[in-house]
């Protein structure tokens, strides 16, 4: 709405001088925020605005989006200083709302004291803060007013930062008692968060005594009841190097900052956030915000955090957490923990991001997001930062007079568009900015959703920097059948205790389905938005449930509610009511790590490939542990070998009557614990009826043709001594991954087939694979002649030996990075490749595409071979890498990686591109780019003519001549069908499965209802920094129908609290134990029989 | 200087060149090497490359002029048989006329241009001499003499090409050790060590990386009476106190070539002369003030980088062999958790002090070449906002820079002292090798 109809002519104009200018004071230009309310109580939501620099504005909502100027009268201008957070508060429960204001920017701290505008009744306001003992002076970005304690007033807490912004980015370490410690910054005054207690009206800073003292540069908060104990919990988002800070409540007056205990990773330039059950589980989940951009080209010119493996490991090494620069959607996992999945829901990346609001725009029941972005300078610009500041700089040493206009003139300065998604209701965002608004570009700040008209859907008003602001009509009820509504306002009784921020409303729909919400207006970024809960409920006329829980856990239920109504809610009308019976059944699996009936930590060598290979996409170095299980004593018992990394000897595992197991220590594998253990086997290899054991030697981390990747064979006595025979293997050193058994011959042996995975320094070409025939327990490599198709057929990391057509006989089938999932037949004594074909639906375009089996590249990390759907055929479940991850990848718009040594100076260059709206382009900077290849200096002189530019022009086409080229065109997880004569049918995994990458498969019918269910552990913290880890989905049971269809099963039900990187299964079924085995962590033991 | 002014002063450098006496034209030859060293510098610094590898850039091109000019000074030997890899050069065509100044400044440009980022300021600063020359009345033997330049620096850029610069860009990147006294990243930026593979570069005139590795070492320790302990705690009370003549000399010459500055998001990169541009530019200035004609002064030039390239090598070898940490990191450890150096630390281990041993050899050069007690104005700095400076020899200069870095916080006072003795000895060999008539003085 043009400020011709609405008369808002506010605006935010940045003024900047000597006195204060952005790198006085780099949160400058963080823009004003919003606060909506009605002051005046006559049903219509007014507006304040913040002005940085400026006066506040306040205007008077006359109907029809008609607004009136009232700052001067009112006296609301926020007085002098850098204006900041805003709310629409009733502090002292008149029932009229007061105006509160934050100021941040000047080191003066006169110019720093907070305004609370209490409310005349008259509009009119007054300033009363000291008073109320809120004159406070700290840096405050955004005030937060909740009850902590429950005692029926409100509460504030102020996200604060400290005022040195060149501590932002440093890791102080000394050591203390002989160990490195993180050096914590002294002063607290002025920059920590705060916590003010209401005691009867006046506000009393209990910071301290509540555990809340902070060294960070907080930009927002949002507080919600996370664990539904009906105390207040606060997530702050935070800039820079420390971490996000998620406070529990300790329901004693103190918090305890558990972030690591929930999340896998946060932003690392954490701005606005919300919280909202974005998948209706009635969970909510959290958004946080960062300055990611989307547009390719833009992408590279501005990225903002130029992360280095070296600064990344020494943040971890401090406890400042796994960081990416980019939004981070905690989608909550029902057990506490959450899982971060805004690659997968397209939501990751808004360009330099401030106010995030999670509402339904279309009332069709599902919460939509809403973003705004901009930065009126782009100090990130890479030629700027590097290049011209640089001559502007030497200017002025020159003694050239360089006034600050043309210093700030220099740097770019680009409007972009807010974000709007629409939510597909499958964990899926799709951008709707330009089908939905009309929204020109701006430098957007702060923002607030309100119903402006009460016509029952959601307006948004926006606040810009150097424009007026946006404030946008919502349309959704022009037509009304499909945007119902349901709206709740809260009034406070004077009677109750019950204080409405934190009340909760879970309305049940007629489909069961339900929602939840809970009030709090202050959200998104340094605004605060309408007073009421607002639900879009689609067609339905009549809410069938809507229970409303207060903090004092106190309830009202309502039922058949019709829809299209405001409710007015009074605390007084709550009762108390009986926690329902535990009618929840017990999961099905226990964890029994506890009872320490399997003890185990691996430890992983710390090499890292990045040095060896900068441009990779991942480590192939720490792919462990891998084990092999048999009873190798002949006790009956299984018994388990598992593999160590390198200089970490194996360790083999003796089963226990009571099924506890207890190590025996081998000589033998102290002896080769240089090797790095990959696969393993327990098999007859010599014929003397007992298991021995071979264990293939990789790990990527040697160089090509080390001695540390020839294969070890030990031989068992019968009593589980082995010892390491040194001539029944051929002499090789290829880096190695798995092994499998197979009489290919029929002699009635155990051949082997040993798989290759990257040849090391090359990723990623594939090294060899080996067949190796048995002859009497001496092997020797036949692959040149019965399999040479297999010499070099890949980055293999699964080997299935399985009767595909059913014709009787086994066929190999391999797979894994890189690489698709091919069939191998023997025939006239050679190993042949089958042609077979794939029927999917393409992710991209959501119909389905048949296509030859070779052409289905994926990263895929695991493989089972299990008929799903009972129709007598082979089918094979597949783990591939998932797709929440910003490596993208689909059949029409492949990742690709160009490779060869284009500079001829003896390293291999692969440089990975993967597709961003519509083109391909290389994952990595100019700089990363010119480490690897000198010469690209000469291409790329200066950033911006890197921007943009696609894999394919990276190179010349005389250069591109005879490079190899490797593409993934799959990254999702499922089960192939055998739907016979070399046919198969893609099922995909549900989305919750494909959210991380699946290192392991078991197959059993876990919740004995006749039908097979699979059980899948994942994640992956390879990835090189750029990248991320891959960390959403460490175990979970899928439940199978029996007709090849799975779902998943919550934690709540499946009972699998996991977490880390889980790369094997132990499944023991006779004593229904499952032992999960991660990569640098100790073991997880469950019973499979709760 | 911006190239605009660079090509402006080179072109009336030129038309003054052809029209007036010998002796005057050849006062004005100088001048264009002056530029194109001053061109050259400034290139490598805008296009930000790290101290060793700008050390690699200076030493190819004035190894070109100087050879093409030397023949117009019998007295000048070859350096060709002397310097690793460099055999011999291509003759004169027989018959053709070569003006050897162009061929030597054509020649510069050329391998300059193989070297640096931004070649197309080398190719326009050649384009407009090689137009201007085509502009004077009399042309003859100038497309040859050209030709020939371009020879030269052909032969010059393959000799580059064996170097292994190349084949180092694929070694494996630094490791960073978790030893006590291993050095660690450093704020800002925690970047991984720099260049640890340096002594892989074939040198110019060492037998190994590791010839001129001094006998004494600064060993870690934490041992209070240890002469690491002693040391560290030297410099920890000289930047707490320092006055504000120290901290004036540590910014004058903190020659880091890619200071970044860091505040929250706004980030950005300092462009500053390397050290051993710092050097070629105090030659250039000491040329200019002596009056050395263009010969002289490509030798003074040739034999300076040669200096400044050699004691990197040497200087990179120590560093990552030691792998001493730097001050900032220990003191902040065990002394005391708020001691901030007072120039920003570069990303390679302490031991032994590159601007140390790079200044002293190139002091060396400079005094034997030109003279002991040699009074001059630096004016490198101006352009960084550290004025100028005047010194009573070249001697006082590089003992001045080394003690900057104690000054800075960025080195412990044994290794400046140790640093300063292994940059003479290099600087030393390099003239009796190169110029025995020079060592003798």
């Amino acid at each position: 709405m043009p400020s011709s109809v609405t008369g808002v002519n506010f605006r935010n104009d940045i003024t900047e001088d000597p006195s204060m200018f952005m790198y006085m004071y780099e949160n400058l230009y963080i823009g004003g925020g919003v606060a909506v309310g009605d002051i005046n109580n006559d049903g219509l939501p007014d507006i304040y605005f913040s002005s940085t620099r400026g006066k506040n504005k306040l205007y008077l909502n006359l109907g029809n989006f008609k607004f009136q100027d009232i700052t001067a009268t009112a006296g609301v201008d926020g007085g002098e200083g850098i204006h900041t957070g805003v709310n629409m508060v009733d502090i002292n429960g008149d029932g009229l709302l007061d105006i509160f204001v934050c100021k941040s920017g000047f080191k003066d701290p006169k110019l720093r004291k907070k305004m609370l505008y209490i409310n005349n009744g008259n509009l009119t306001f007054t300033d009363r803060s000291a008073e109320y003992g809120l004159d406070d002076h700290s840096y405050t970005i955004q005030a937060y007013f909740f009850d902590y304690d429950n005692d029926g007033d409100k509460d504030v807490f102020f996200v604060d930062h400290q005022d040195d912004f060149g501590k932002s980015m440093t890791i102080p370490a000394k050591m203390e008692n002989g160990k490195l410690v993180y050096i914590e910054d002294t002063a607290t005054q002025y920059t920590s968060d705060r916590l003010f207690e209401n005691r009867g009206g006046k506000f009393v800073d209990v910071t301290k005594k509540a555990g809340l003292i902070t060294h960070a540069f907080g930009l927002s908060a949002s507080v919600f009841d996370y664990n539904g104990d009906g105390y207040p919990d606060i997530y702050v988002a935070n800039d820079f190097n420390k971490p996000d800070f998620f406070f529990i409540n300790n329901k004693n007056g103190t918090f305890t900052n558990t972030l690591t205990e929930h999340l896998n990773h946060t932003s690392f330039s954490a701005m606005g956030s919300d919280i909202a059950d974005i998948n209706n589980d009635g969970l909510e989940d959290i958004y946080v915000v960062d300055m990611a951009v989307e547009e390719p080209k833009r992408q590279k010119q501005l990225f903002a955090v130029n992360q280095n493996y070296d600064k990344f490991q020494l943040m971890l090494q401090f406890n400042l957490f796994y960081q990416y620069p980019r939004n981070s959607l905690q989608l909550n996992n029902t057990d506490g923990t959450f899982n971060e999945i805004g690659n997968y829901s397209g939501v990751a990346e808004t360009e330099w991001s401030w106010a995030p609001l999670i509402a339904d725009m279309d009332n069709d029941g599902w919460k939509d997001i809403y973003v705004t972005n901009g930065i009126k300078r782009d100090i990130t610009d890479w030629d700027y930062k590097v290049f011209v500041l640089d001559s502007i700089i030497n200017a002025m040493n020159r003694g050239k007079g360089v006034d600050l206009n043309s210093w700030l003139n220099s740097i770019p300065s680009v409007k972009t568009k807010n974000y709007l998604y629409h939510n597909n209701g499958s964990l899926k965002f799709e951008k709707y900015t330009d089908t939905w608004m009309d929204e020109p570009a701006s430098f957007s700040s702060g923002a607030a959703f309100v119903d402006l008209d009460n016509d029952g859907d959601l307006d948004l008003v926006v606040n810009n920097v150097d424009d007026e602001p946006f404030i946008f009509k919502n349309n959704s009820r022009d037509d009304p059948s499909n945007s119902h509504y349901l709206r709740f306002k809260f009034v406070q009784s004077p009677t109750s205790k019950d204080e409405p921020y934190g009340v909760v409303v879970k309305l049940t729909n007629s489909k069961g389905q339900v929602q939840l919400q809970h009030y709090n207006p202050q959200r998104g970024f340094i605004s605060s938005s309408e007073h009421v809960l607002h639900f879009g409920v689609g067609s339905e006329t009549v809410i069938p449930r809507v229970e409303i829980t207060f903090p004092s856990l106190k309830k009202i239920i309502l039922e058949n509610v019709n829809a299209d109504q405001v409710l007015t809610i009074a605390a007084s009308d709550a009762q108390s009511v009986a926690p329902a019976p535990a009618e929840k059944k017990p999961a099905l699996f226990k964890e029994i790590t506890a009872e320490n009936k399997f003890r185990y930590t691996q430890k992983e060598d710390d090499y890292i490939d990045f040095k060896r290979e900068p441009l990779i996409p991942y480590k192939c170095s720490r792919k462990g542990p891998y084990y092999a299980s048999g009873d190798v004593n002949g006790d009956g018992r299984a018994d388990v070998y598992i593999g160590g990394a390198a200089g970490v000897d194996g360790k083999l595992m003796l089963q226990n009557a009571d099924g506890s197991f207890t190590e025996k220590k081998l000589p033998a594998f102290t002896a080769d614990k240089a090797f790095e253990d990959m696969g393993a086997l327990f098999f007859d290899a010599d014929g003397d009826k007992d298991l021995d054991l071979y264990v293939v030697s990789g790990g990527a981390e040697f160089d090509a043709g080390s001695k540390l990747y020839q294969d070890r064979l030990y031989i068992n006595d019968g009593k589980g001594n082995f010892v390491r025979s040194a001539k029944a293997l051929p002499s090789e050193a290829f880096n190695g991954s798995c092994v499998t058994a197979l009489d290919y011959d029929g002699d009635g042996d155990l051949d082997l087939f040993v798989s290759g995975h990257v040849l090391p320094g090359k990723f990623p070409q594939p090294d060899r694979s080996m067949l190796l025939q048995n002859n009497k327990g001496i092997f020797t490599d036949v692959t040149a002649t019965v399999a040479p198709e297999l010499m070099k057929a890949g980055l293999i990391n699964c080997v299935l030996w399985t009767d595909v057509d059913g014709d009787g006989k086994n066929e190999l089938v391999v797979s894994g990075e890189w690489m698709p999932v091919s069939v191998y037949k023997l025939a006239d004594g050679k190993f042949v490749k089958q042609a077979q074909t794939v029927t999917f639906t393409s992710p991209a375009t959501q119909k389905d595409t048949t296509t030859s089996l070779d052409l289905f590249s994926g990263w895929w990390y695991s493989a089972k071979a299990e008929d799903v759907n009972n129709d007598g055929k082979m089918d094979i479940i597949v783990g591939n890498r998932g797709s929440n991850c910003s490596i993208k990848g689909d059949f029409y718009n492949p990742c690709t990686m160009y490779a060869k040594d284009f500079d001829g100076n003896g390293s291999y260059d692969a440089v990975l591109g993967y597709y961003i709206q519509g083109q391909c382009y290389p994952l990595f900077s100019r700089d990363q780019l010119i480490d690897q290849m000198p010469y690209m200096r000469k291409k790329f002189i200066r950033y911006k003519d890197y921007s943009g530019t696609t894999l394919n022009n990276l190179f010349t086409p005389e250069q591109k001549k005879g490079m190899d080229i490797f593409t993934t065109n799959f990254f999702e997880s499922g089960v192939l069908i055998n739907e016979g004569n070399g046919h198969f049918h893609f099922v995909k995994f549900p989305e919750m499965a494909q959210l991380s990458n699946i290192n392991d498969i078991v197959v059993d019918d876990f919740d004995g209802d006749g039908n097979k269910d699979i059980l899948i552990c994942g994640n992956n913290y390879d990835p090189a920094v750029m990248v991320g880890i891959i960390d959403a989905n460490a175990a979970m049971l899928l439940k199978g129908d029996g007709t090849g269809s799975f779902t998943a099963v919550s934690h709540a039900d499946d009972g699998m609290k996991v977490r880390g990187e889980c790369r094997k299964m132990i499944y023991l079924k006779d004593n229904h134990q499952l032992v999960i085995l991660k990569n640098s962590a100790p073991v997880q033991v469950f019973s499979t029989k709760n | 200087m911006t190239l605009h002014k660079v090509v402006q002063r080179t072109m009336v450098v030129l038309a003054l060149l052809f029209s007036m006496s010998l002796t005057a034209a050849a006062q004005q030859k100088e001048k264009v090497l002056h530029e194109l060293n001053t061109l050259l510098v400034n290139t490598v610094m805008e296009d930000l490359f790290t101290p060793p590898i700008a050390s690699r850039i200076y030493v190819y091109p004035n190894i070109a002029f100087y050879e093409c000019i030397r023949k117009d000074d019998p007295s000048l030997p070859t350096l060709t048989g002397k310097l690793n890899g460099l055999k011999s050069l291509p003759a004169v065509p027989a018959g053709v006329p070569v003006n050897n100044f162009v061929a030597a400044a054509v020649s510069f440009s050329y391998v300059a241009q193989s070297l640096v980022g931004t070649e197309y300021k080398l190719e326009n600063w050649r384009n407009a001499f090689t137009d201007s020359l085509m502009r004077l009345p009399d042309t003859a033997g100038l497309k040859a003499s050209i030709q020939y330049g371009h020879t030269i620096a052909d032969s010059i850029v393959a000799w580059t090409k064996k170097d292994n610069y190349l084949q180092s860009r694929g070694l494996l990147r630094f490791v960073t050790g978790k030893k006590s006294g291993d050095w660690q990243p450093t704020p800002l930026d925690y970047a991984p060590g720099m260049e640890p593979h340096w002594n892989t570069i074939r040198p110019m005139t060492l037998r190994s990386a590791a010839q001129f590795s001094p006998k004494e070492k600064l060993v870690f320790s934490t041992a209070k009476n240890s002469m690491f302990y002693k040391t560290m705690m030297e410099v920890y009370g000289l930047v707490k106190n320092l006055d504000t003549a120290k901290k004036a000399t540590a910014l004058y010459w903190d020659d880091n070539p890619n200071v970044s500055a860091n505040i929250g998001h706004l980030n950005y990169f300092i462009h500053k002369i390397s050290p051993g541009g710092h050097w070629v530019i105090i030659a250039q200035q000491a040329c200019i003030k002596k009056g050395l004609p263009v010969t002289k002064a490509a030798q003074v030039y040739a034999l300076e980088t040669i200096g400044i390239f050699d004691a990197f090598i040497c200087c990179w070898d120590e560093k990552y062999k030691t792998n001493l940490i730097r001050p900032i990191t220990i003191i902040n450890r065990i002394i005391d958790r708020d001691w901030v150096p007072y120039i920003q630390t570069p990303p390679f281990p302490e031991f032994t002090s590159g601007h140390a041993v790079v200044s002293n050899s190139a002091s060396q050069i400079l005094t034997l070449l030109i003279g002991d007690h040699f009074e001059f104005t630096d004016r490198t700095e101006i352009p960084f906002g550290q004025g100028t400076r005047d010194f009573n020899s070249f001697f006082e200069a590089s003992e001045q820079s080394s003690m900057s870095r104690v000054y800075g916080g960025i080195h412990y006072p044994e290794t400046a002292r140790i640093s300063i003795q292994q940059g003479r000895t290099i600087g030393r060999h390099i003239i009796s090798l190169l110029y025995p008539e020079a060592a003798t003085k």
